[in-house]
């Protein structure tokens, strides 16, 4: 079943990926950089930390919907493929600007955690403010 | 329409990156190296490079190419597993294996030109574009 889910959500990513990087290749006029693989893998990287943070931690390949955040952002983001994009346009001295992509990453993903921890925080705690006040003139 | 070829491959890429993670030692949550991902990661850089290789010759049309290489290699590789585990690396206090990890990266850029020289020699590359 897990195995239908992640399908399911790598289609919707990777058809997400293909959309969201002609759409930003387009309004950017089409530079000769991949600068819309960078925008859907760290746009994919800050998502990531945000469902980490919303489904508790570790570990994040158990069933249910971290299943398919792993089908839907492992489909959405995608490695090699900026070093293609730079391939087919001849910028082999752009390659190594791509090896920036993985620090940039790893501070979007700390970012995703640190605002998905915020997101829970902020839901708990308003929870409990709505059910005090409500409940406070329920009894009274 | 390519979107569709990219839907659908992307269900085979995105399964196959499951499968092969979870099966192999240091899928996500194990605080091991992540192997699977850095496997499928490189493995998925070569077949790109193997695709691209191909694509000089004129072998793939662009719904064929959008179903292998958008759709399947595009979701079978992934950047955010990479920085998920980073992530886990780095809580843990494994700093040198974040270090490694990131090596994925110059890896990955080198299994993409081997498998364009595999497919097409080094013309591929040179006669790129």
């Amino acid at each position: 079943m897990s195995y239908l889910l992640v399908a399911l959500g790598a289609a919707l990513g990777a058809a997400a990926r293909y959309l969201l990087d002609n759409w930003t290749q387009a309004l950017a006029g089409k530079p000769d950089f991949p600068l819309g693989t960078f925008v859907v893998n760290i746009t994919g990287a800050f998502l990531v930390g945000i469902a980490f943070s919303l489904s508790g931690g570790w570990p994040i390949t158990t069933g249910g919907w971290q299943v398919v955040a792993i089908g839907v952002l492992g489909g959405y983001t995608t490695f090699s493929q900026d070093t293609l994009e730079l391939l087919a346009g001849r910028k082999y001295g752009l390659v190594f600007l791509n090896l920036l992509t993985g620090p940039a990453g790893l501070i979007a993903v700390v970012l995703g955690v640190v605002v998905g921890q915020s997101l829970v925080t902020c839901r708990v705690s308003k929870t409990f403010r709505f059910g005090a006040f409500y409940g406070h003139h329920l009894l009274l | 329409m390519n979107t569709l070829y990219v839907a659908l491959g992307g269900a085979i890429g995105g399964t196959a990156r499951y499968v092969i993670d979870t099966s192999i030692l240091g899928s996500a949550g194990n605080p091991n190296f992540p192997l699977g991902m850095f496997i499928v990661n490189i493995t998925g850089a070569f077949l790109i490079g193997v695709a691209f290789g191909m694509s000089q010759k004129d072998i793939l049309s662009t719904g064929a190419w959008a179903f292998l290489v958008i759709g399947i290699l595009g979701a079978y590789t992934s950047f955010s597993d990479f920085t998920l585990e980073s992530l886990e690396l780095f809580t843990h206090g494994e700093y040198g294996e974040v270090l490694l990890n990131l090596l994925t990266g110059p890896v990955g850029i080198i299994a993409v030109f081997l498998g364009v020289i595999l497919t097409s020699g080094l013309r591929g590359i040179r006669d790129a574009g």
